[in-house]
């Protein structure tokens, strides 16, 4: 990189916050992720929006690529840069959260963290819908970027459907308020409002490529009375099918999780009591808990579930970690996933674990549901001599598989790269947006979709 | 370039996830297990980059060991950024509580190789090659703190003192004294005989000079008789207790900690505390008695509670997953100031006056950051609380 470039970051953000010390990038080519790891150039820790302003500015008239990042627990690949540039490690914008009660929403900076943000707002009797996956280091700006979902998502949707407006930097260095509180006096209570299309959506979702998120809006919800869990396994596909079904409809659930037997034994969980473990999570008063798991219960006896013995230890959902972390030395783990509409489950788990067995791969699925449809999300597991080749190939066996099924992916690639499988017009509004608002390509350059053919 | 030691740990090396916890923390921070801190890397808390992180080291490392990157003097520097507090090393993820060891190995390698240490650490290992201790400042001014208390130099129990003690806190070392003659145990000191226990050395990768230091202070303890070893540093402690062993084997001796004792003497009834301690009290757990060996949590707060009048609260890092105090004033100034001033914040936000511990470096970080702040706080070690309760 050009060092009146990096001379110029240390001019906006102060020398400290800059650096392109070679041992220093190791650990910003890197995520949680089995991609390839690829050094920036330099990174910078803007401290406001400012400091992003004037850095957006720089990249833009430079022509520089610019990745931004947090935490880095993302297995999209999105926190590792693929051209090199600046990365933007937003970590140090996080001062408290400010809460409006009088609109149940809050305000934070993009480099809060989930867990701090739960805290905080604890603290005075609120909450966010549920505890991401990824525990303590996801920012919230993070969780905006990929639209996170999870235990919870059943009844609270995904995070676009709690979020309110968002403060955004363009690429060309613009400042952007989306949701009510661009307009006139009003605040930050909704993310629709009758001045056109939502704007918000732009960048939900968009994995960073279409600006830097450096504030989020988001709505607050009061900490219920009490939550409560039924566990039931399940001997075989159509089974379990039927009991999200039949859960779903009945709208009763704060949380549907599922298990198959496979991640017990490859994450040395306690032995599974049936080929397919489920777990349903109830919120509320004491009372509508209490009918909710009862009515829970019965549908999922009509679908042939066993409930598990009392003293059978129960899952600790609420982090991915708890199902899908190897921690023992010389394992790793891919995860590769996406969405798929209840009535598809079956296939979708017989693509998984027939390529898994195909491969003589060590696997697990697991998959929560989101309104009326699921986000899958299997591991297959590796170690230091794994032919890291065969492994690719697996994981594009499964997708193509998947696609043929009919399931959207969880995030574009780089692996495989799903921008083949976009309808043509929907892909060509997509460039012509991307282009709109990032004129130079810049932002998280060489993500997909392609930006070209 | 050779890294042996370092390359003991490839594969952990090479498993790492990146996935973070080791700078904000476990993936799940909720209860049962939690809840946690949101605070754990006192280096991330400071410089706001990944790479100052268990992460960013052991990433680095990786690709050293991989002939990607080479040594040069500001790499090394970068090495000797942490602090080794281990706080990392309590997130459950792959490198299983080798995140100390790991930076360590990579310490004895650059000072084998003659790339190591940096310059404060070699100034501190200048000083305990002469004078034995840090500070160079005179050996035979070792026990003159303990001048007209009739302590004798040789007995069962032996008092280790320590290097900041006797030289730069002797009141800390005069407190530990007039509660152990209050409770009627006998004890010796070694004096002038007592060298540093070594930690610079240990912590920067000296460990030639570690040993050496390590053999003659246990030659000292063992003339003068000593079957139990207290220290009232947490450094102290735990090179004695779990570093000594390491390079010497097993020792002739017990090594505890004055806390331990302490919460003894007070459960038999030899200490009893009588005036009333107003105030509100919060108790800093030092690295070295709750992680990295030690497990001292419930002693030192049963001895509090055992003071009249006491109102003791606790900060939310707390026992095992307590955050440091800044740890290495000297070394790393500006890292332990940011360190020392975030746990005097945590006091201040659980509503305590007095932050009360039970280890000289953290009595000196912690009032280093204190009169930084300006905080309306006072830093006091578990002895002199004792000797204002015991009214001695």
């Amino acid at each position: 990189m050009d060092p009146k470039i990096v001379n110029r970051l240390k001019e906006i953000v102060g020398p400290q916050w800059v650096t392109d010390d070679p041992w220093e990038l190791c650990a910003y080519a890197r995520a949680w992720s089995y991609e390839p790891h690829r050094r920036p150039d330099v990174v910078v820790n803007p401290g406001s929006t400012q400091d992003v302003v004037e850095i957006m500015k720089l990249a833009n008239e430079t022509l520089t690529p610019v990745n931004v990042r947090a935490g880095g627990t993302t297995n999209t690949g999105a926190a590792i840069p693929r051209q090199g540039g600046i990365t933007l490690d937003m970590n140090r914008m996080s001062p408290p959260i400010e809460l409006d009660e009088g609109s149940q929403s809050f305000t934070a900076q993009a480099g809060v963290t989930t867990y701090r943000a739960i805290k905080e707002l604890a603290a005075r009797g609120w909450k966010i819908p549920w505890r991401p996956e990824y525990g303590n280091a996801v920012t919230l700006a993070a969780w905006v970027n990929f639209n996170g979902m999870g235990v919870g998502s059943s009844v609270y949707g995904r995070v676009g459907d709690f979020l309110l407006g968002l403060e955004v930097v363009l690429p060309t260095g613009e400042v952007v308020h989306t949701g009510s509180s661009h307009f006139g006096k009003a605040g930050k209570f909704t993310r629709y409002q009758g001045t056109g299309p939502d704007l918000t959506g732009l960048f939900l979702e968009s994995l960073g490529t279409m600006g830097v998120i450096t504030e989020v809006y988001m709505r607050m919800y009061r900490i219920p009375e009490a939550m409560g869990q039924i566990d039931f396994a399940f001997d075989d596909e159509d089974s379990i099918q039927e009991a999200i079904r039949l859960l779903v409809e009945a709208n009763i659930s704060y949380a549907i999780c599922v298990t198959d037997e496979q991640m017990c034994m490859t994450n040395r969980l306690p032995k599974a009591p049936g080929k397919w473990l489920l777990t349903m999570i109830a919120e509320g008063w004491k009372e509508e808990v209490d009918f909710r798991l009862r009515k829970g219960r019965e549908l999922c006896i009509k679908a042939g579930g066993k409930e598990f013995p009392p003293d059978r230890p129960r899952a600790q959902w609420g982090s991915a970690a708890s199902i899908s972390l190897p921690y023992e030395p010389s394992r790793r783990q891919v995860s590769c996933g996406g969405f798929h509409p209840i009535h598809k489950t079956k296939e979708i788990f017989n693509a998984y674990n027939e390529v898994g067995e195909k491969y003589g791969l060590q696997r697990g699925m697991g998959w929560w549901t989101c309104g009326n449809y699921c986000n899958q999300f299997p591991i297959y597991v590796y170690n230091e001599e794994t032919d890291m080749d065969m492994i690719f190939k697996a994981i594009k066996e499964v997708h193509t598989r998947w696609i043929e099924a009919g399931y959207v992916p969880d995030y574009p690639g780089p692996f495989p790269n799903m921008t083949p499988y976009i309808e043509r017009s929907y892909l060509e509004l997509y460039r012509k947006v991307k282009k709109a608002l990032d004129p130079n390509n810049i932002m998280h350059r060489g993500m997909q979709p392609d930006v070209e053919d | 370039m050779d890294y042996p030691k370092l390359n003991q740990y490839h594969l952990k090396i090479w498993n790492d996830q990146a996935c973070g916890v080791c700078q904000r923390g476990p993936w799940t921070p909720y209860p049962p297990r939690g809840p946690a801190p949101d605070r754990l890397c006192p280096s991330w808390e400071h410089y706001r980059r990944i790479s100052y992180s268990a992460q960013g080291w052991i990433q680095a490392a990786r690709n050293l060991l991989e002939g990607k990157l080479e040594m040069e003097p500001r790499f090394v520097e970068y090495v000797y950024a942490c602090n080794l507090c281990g706080s990392c090393c309590n997130s459950r993820c792959v490198i299983n509580g080798d995140q100390v060891n790991i930076i360590k190995a990579w310490r004895e390698d650059l000072v084998n190789l003659g790339l190591g240490p940096t310059d404060p650490w070699k100034k501190d290992a200048a000083g305990i090659e002469k004078e034995g201790n840090r500070f160079g400042r005179k050996k035979a001014e070792r026990g003159k703190w303990a001048e007209g208390m009739n302590i004798p130099n040789s007995g069962e129990l032996v008092y280790f003192v320590g290097c900041v003690a006797s030289y730069r806190e002797p009141a800390l070392a005069k407190a530990t004294a007039k509660v152990l003659k209050a409770s009627g145990t006998p004890f010796a000191i070694l004096g002038a005989e007592e060298l540093c226990c070594g930690n610079p050395l240990n912590q920067s990768g000296q460990m030639k000079a570690f040993t050496e230091v390590a053999k003659k202070n246990v030659e000292a303890l063992k003339k003068a008789g000593a079957k139990t070893v207290v220290t009232s540093c947490a450094c102290c402690y735990h090179n004695l207790a779990f570093e000594y062993p390491k390079v010497l084997g097993q020792l002739p001796f017990k090594v505890i900690h004055q806390t331990e004792l302490l919460a003894r003497l007070v459960s038999e009834g030899k200490l009893k505390p009588k005036k009333s301690i107003s105030g509100t009290l919060t108790y800093h757990d030092p690295c070295h008695l709750v992680r990295l060996g030690g497990k001292i949590i419930k002693e030192p707060r049963a001895v509090l509670q055992a003071i009249p009048g006491v109102k003791l609260v606790e900060m939310e890092a707390k026992g095992k997953v307590a955050q440091c105090c800044g740890r290495n004033p000297v070394e790393q100034p500006e890292l332990s100031m940011t360190t020392g001033n975030n746990r005097v914040k945590d006091a201040q936000v659980a509503g305590a006056n007095t932050i009360v511990t039970a280890c000289s470096f953290c009595d000196w970080s912690l009032k280093r950051s204190a009169k930084n702040l300006g905080a309306d706080i006072k830093v006091v070690d578990i002895n002199q609380i004792l000797v204002e309760s015991l009214g001695i």
